[in-house]
């Protein structure tokens, strides 16, 4: 590949995050953005850092690998500005948590920190997670790797992900709190002692503005002799807040040369096939810059594409909107960057503002020397033509920014909608409901659509408390699972928004690989362990009308006689299948959601063993048959205790088999309640069952 | 941390949405690949290098796989030994070539060739006496590599079981010994591959020169690939008028060879079947020809207005597409006279597979008065074609869009030819799997 191709593909944000096989599975995720769509996430982003590199359709079977690559997951938590929701992913393996700031401005920091087993990756950017975020517009990012071989930026992440809980700690949520503690846990195993520490990672809206704490990072023996901002968004007005924030305090402190270039990177607009205009408030163009001993330019963003970009294509008509939030100073022997989420807005930086009602943003900042003061220069794009001369007496004509009017009535009072174990009975779940009392001022009620125009009521609240519980029938459960929302009116909103649900980390063994999707039976898990079918067939996809993709195995074998029903086939079936079971157990014996989905997910011993048990049950399987089986899957999962398995994870692993055999052990005791005959101790049954149980202890 | 390491950046585009095969935007795919079926079955344009499917299944041969192993963990072993031989050979082929100043042994038709040349550079330059398998190849080597490209066809031509990647007892063990044996792969390079291990340079550029995709292919070899080739009795007989009827010169097309063919056997009923597939497929590429420059035409058109848009008075008035209109009708009704000729039990019992392209011809045909309504025709088939194909997730949306009624070319339109056609002739029509036939069968000529 050649060199300028590879650094491309190192500036596409997709390919920074990709799966890597030497970095390990993905285990945790933690996300922020301002705007999120849910297409993109699972059909672009996902499939990208998972590992599924070969992604091309929303078709049943991608959607069971996706579940898959899921399930192994811990945690995958993404928080998003709850005035900007437009829909929740399809996996309820992921929680997605609208998050509304109590005091003021929004959540707007793009985030993503991603755990793999051998490395932590931190972006930090101006990129939503959506499809233009992370292909179409021009974006600034950097990204941390923290591995064996650079470790380098630990501290800043570790500042970082603190910074995160903190601003986010009225949502936070026990999958964000596993997320955060496995990445916290994956930083201390590397080295953080600190060289030299001129780069900070910034979180706004807590107690001090951006544009303060950048400042205060100005060495105080230079001066700013340019200023160069990019932004698509900009205040209404320059006087407030940046003139007398920024500028005054820089004037103040005799840091600001009287001949300072400030330069307004914007986009650019179209107003004919050769003429374009930037896109700033008409403020700027009025205003009197001079005053401040300040000479101001606009710099129209170049919104072509370079033919590099798109596979050399020399007919490419498409542009890419500016989205890129950098700032950077200049002074003699100094440049002070900042790179990260928050426009040049006074909610983005805080001008004029209460720091508390500031957005919430997400940056870096880094003061670079020497030869390091080209990666602020390679942070400002090319622009078209000249820059313009802004302020009184110039005639630089400017384009006023569209307005973004989206704004989704939120119910704030709503902290949280889960679905959970049942108090009373843990396989089965409820739907709660956790409030804020403070915020709930009136009359409320939640409803889930049936997908064909009617609801059904789950809640008609007229007082605030902290929690409700829901009992939810089994019909109900099944319709919330394919909805995945539930409809909220209250008192100040009675017409009424959709809100997400998410799954506790504990229920979600309890989820089906896909909604819709049946749990395999015997015969297709052990065709499965056999080898003799692939994972992804033992759920075809129940629409499909197509012969190829029916229940994948078939109870038959080639030959024209049907064994399913012949007991001695099916126990030497199970037989050939125990290399498998034993297999299966040991690859899974990695970070803890794997084992268990290995151990009790759909396709795990425990779902065979129930399997084992209907047929014991319904008399298509012996009692000595069925004992038999039992005891080979607790003899498979005994044996697996001697894998190799890395220290971290020894703990959980041997815990989740304890469990695995336990429940096994319950059903064999169950059998043997029913069925007397196995517990004779001089029966042929209990001899063997001694023999393999002291094989397998020695 | 210190500022130096920081790594931060403007990102790139980062184009999902340009169709990595921006091809069909009218839908003739499928009724293409059944008429290549009704010539060539199993075969494809891409596998075209034989020796290829020598060195599949040599690698599962070498394969150390125990009986007790599950099909499951049988699969990973082969997938993993052919993946590590596919870039020994690679790497052999493209040594064996520098190390040939002759020219005899080009390496250009080597999957991931630019990865195996550069390892070679680096060999040479530095002077590396051992090399394994672990440098950088293709990104998908699966799926783009030997195993994707080359086991597809393997498995329908009975040499492997893709779904086990084990060998057929007949055909593919014959095949990967003799590959062995006559190629004389040395023990390092087979030690290498099971254990990931090196092999000297010296050795792989010997073997290279030895198994090269440009060499001469052994006996044994050579025998296998011809049975696999007759093994079907419709491909064996086209590939005997293959034999037969070679290209007249390098300036004879693959369409030109066949209408050629067809003239001289038409009236012998041992190829009725394959001239009733012949003439369909000529007339099936007029058509489609005609359909292409219509559309191409459009694209060059908003191209050149691409400020004021393409108007209907700009479609109406445009030479090519007024000669489009005259001349489809007649390929159409070509097409359908060829058709009706068809008695060939498979061939026939699979014409519903070119319903959708006939019906949509019909309806282009219909409205060859107006090139206004042909376009709309045009474009109203190729907006269903792109939103039914997908891409990272997304549909595909048209290149063409309406804006204040005329036509701009779409934002993020990327196919289409960029200079201007004005001839059907010049529309590169669809190929019919010849080449990798004729490879085949000169391999069992050079027995």
């Amino acid at each position: 590949m050649k060199k300028q191709d590879e650094q491309l593909n190192l500036r596409r944000l997709t390919n920074r995050l990709a799966y890597d096989p030497n970095y390990g599975e993905l285990t945790h995720i933690l996300a922020t953005t301002f705007d999120f769509n849910s297409d993109f996430f699972e059909l672009d982003f996902l499939p990208s850092v998972l590992g599924l590199r070969t992604w091309d359709d929303r078709s049943w079977a991608g959607r069971v690998a996706l579940e898959k690559k899921l399930a192994h997951l811990d945690a995958a938590t993404v928080f998003m500005e709850s005035s900007r929701y437009t829909g929740r992913p399809r996996s309820l393996r992921l929680e997605l948590l609208p998050v509304t700031k109590s005091v003021g401005g929004v959540l707007h920091a793009k985030t993503v920190v991603l755990v793999r087993e051998k490395c932590l990756q931190l972006m930090v950017s101006s990129a939503n997670l959506t499809e233009f975020g992370y292909r179409k517009n021009r974006e600034a990012a950097a990204v941390f790797t923290i591995s064996e071989k650079d470790y380098a930026a630990v501290p800043l992440v570790s500042t970082a992900l603190e910074g995160m809980r903190n601003a986010l700690k009225a949502s936070w949520s026990p999958s964000a709190e596993l997320a955060y503690r496995a990445a916290k846990h994956r930083l201390s195993q590397f080295p953080s002692e600190i060289e030299e520490n001129n780069t900070w990672f910034f979180w706004g809206g807590n107690e001090q503005p951006l544009w303060q704490y950048f400042l205060d990072r100005w060495p105080a023996d230079d001066s700013v002799e340019r200023i160069s901002v990019v932004s698509p968004f900009w205040s209404e007005q320059p006087d407030h807040g940046f003139i007398d924030s920024f500028l005054g305090h820089l004037t103040s402190v005799g840091q600001l040369t009287s001949v300072a270039n400030l330069r307004l990177y914007t986009e650019a607009k179209a107003v004919s096939d050769t003429e374009y205009q930037p896109v700033l408030p008409p403020a700027y163009a009025a205003y009197n810059f001079s005053e401040l001993g300040v000479a101001a330019f606009a710099c129209m963003v170049d919104p072509g594409v370079l033919s590099a970009e798109v596979d050399g294509y020399s007919g490419f008509s498409g542009t890419r909107p500016l989205h890129a939030k950098v700032l950077v100073l200049e002074g003699r022997n100094t440049t002070l960057l900042y790179m990260g989420s928050a426009n040049f807005t006074r909610h983005g930086w805080g001008f004029g503002v209460e720091p508390a009602r500031a957005n919430i943003e997400a940056g870096v900042i880094a003061l670079l020397t020497g030869k390091n003061r080209q990666i602020a220069a390679s942070l400002l794009p090319n622009c078209i033509g000249a820059p313009l001369p802004l302020g009184s007496g110039t005639a630089t004509k400017t384009s006023p920014p569209e307005e973004d009017t989206f704004h989704q009535a939120w119910p704030a009072f709503i902290r949280d909608a889960r679905l959970r174990e049942s108090e009373k009975d843990a396989s089965t779940l409820e739907l709660t409901f956790t409030i804020a009392p403070e915020l709930c001022q009136g009359t409320w009620s939640a409803a889930v659509p049936r997908g064909d125009g009617s609801n059904v009521v789950l809640l008609d609240a007229d007082e605030c408390v902290t929690q409700y519980r829901i009992s939810l029938s089994s019909e109900i459960l099944n319709i919330l699972m394919r909805q995945q929302e539930v409809i909220i009116r209250w008192w100040a909103y009675e017409a009424g928004v959709r809100i997400p649900i998410n799954v506790d980390i504990a229920a979600r063994d309890t989820l089906p690989i896909v909604t819709g999707a049946s749990r395999p039976k015997e015969g297709e898990l052990i065709a499965y362990y056999q080898g003799r079918i692939a994972w992804e067939d033992l759920f075809p996809d129940p629409n499909s009308t197509s012969s190829e993709n029916g229940k994948g195995p078939t109870d038959q074998s080639d030959s024209s006689v049907d064994t399913s029903n012949i007991q001695s086939y099916r126990i030497r079936e199970f037989v050939e299948a125990i290399p498998g079971i034993v297999s299966d157990i040991k690859m899974a014996s990695g970070t803890g959601r794997t084992a268990r989905f290995a151990l009790f997910g759909p396709v795990s011993p425990i779902s065979i063993a129930h399997e084992i048990v209907t047929a014991a049950t319904n008399g298509s399987r012996t009692p000595t048959a069925a004992g038999f089986q039992l005891v080979e899957l607790i003899a498979c999962l005994r044996v697996a205790r001697a894998h190799t398995v890395p220290d971290d994870v020894r703990k959980d692993w041997e815990t989740a088999l304890d469990e695995a055999v336990s429940k096994i052990e319950a059903m064999l005791a169950a059998l043997r309640t029913k069925y007397p005959d196995l517990v004779d101790g001089r029966g042929a049954f209990a001899r063997y069952e001694e023999a393999v149980r002291r094989g397998v202890l020695a | 941390m210190a500022a130096a390491n920081l790594n931060i950046f403007l990102t790139a585009y980062d184009p999902s949405d340009l169709p990595g095969g921006s091809i069909d935007p009218m839908g003739f795919e499928s009724g293409y690949l059944f008429l290549a079926d009704q010539l060539l079955p199993d075969l494809t344009n891409v596998a075209s290098r034989p020796r290829y499917f020598g060195v599949l299944c040599a690698s599962i041969c070498i394969t150390p796989v125990d009986s007790g192993d599950s099909p499951r963990v049988q699969y990973a072993k082969r997938l993993e030994c052919a993946l590590r031989l596919e870039r020994f050979w690679a790497l052999a082929n493209v040594l064996a070539t520098r190390g040939n100043s002759n020219g005899e042994l080009p390496a250009n038709s080597i999957r991931g060739i630019t990865y195996a040349e550069a390892k070679a550079s680096n060999v040479l330059e530095k002077n590396h006496q051992f090399v394994g398998a672990d440098f950088p190849f293709l990104a998908s080597q699966v799926r783009y590599g030997m195993v994707g490209i080359y086991g597809a066809v393997a498995d329908r031509l009975r040499i492997i079981d893709r779904k086990t990647m084990a060998l057929t007892p007949d055909l593919g063990e014959r095949l990967g010994s003799a590959f062995i044996k006559e190629t004389q792969m040395p023990s390092e390079v087979k030690s290498a591959v099971r254990d990931s291990g090196k092999v000297a340079a010296k050795a792989l550029e010997s073997w290279g020169r030895r198994s090269h995709i440009a060499g001469k292919t052994g006996r044994d070899e050579s025998q296998c690939i011809l049975e696999a080739f007759h093994y079907n009795g419709l491909r064996s007989r086209m590939g005997e008028l293959l034999l037969r009827f070679p290209y007249k010169d390098v300036h004879e097309t693959e369409l030109s060879r066949l209408a050629r063919i067809f003239r001289a056997v038409k009236s012998d009923a041992a190829y009725k079947d394959l001239c009733q597939a012949m003439v369909v497929i000529l007339n099936y590429e007029r058509c489609y020809a005609q359909v292409l420059l219509a559309f191409e035409r459009v694209l060059w058109l908003c191209r050149s207005l691409v400020s004021v848009g393409l108007s209907s008075t700009d479609i109406s008035t445009d030479g090519v597409l007024k000669g489009v209109c005259q001349t489809l009708p007649k390929d159409l009704a070509q097409f359908h006279a060829s058709l009706g000729e068809v008695s060939a039990p498979m061939f026939k019992e699979g014409l519903s597979r070119l319903e959708s392209v006939r019906a949509f011809l019909e309806r282009l045909s219909r409205v060859c008065s107006s090139p206004s309504d042909l376009v709309a025709a045009l474009l109203t088939q190729h907006t269903e074609v792109q939103s039914g194909k997908f891409d990272n997730g997304r549909r595909k949306s048209p290149w063409i869009e309406t804006r204040d009624g005329k036509l701009s070319l779409a934002y993020t339109q990327v196919g289409g030819r960029t200079r201007e056609l004005k001839d059907a002739n010049e529309i590169v029509p669809h190929y019919y799997r010849t080449q990798a036939a004729d490879e085949m069968l000169a391999v069992g000529a050079s027995k």
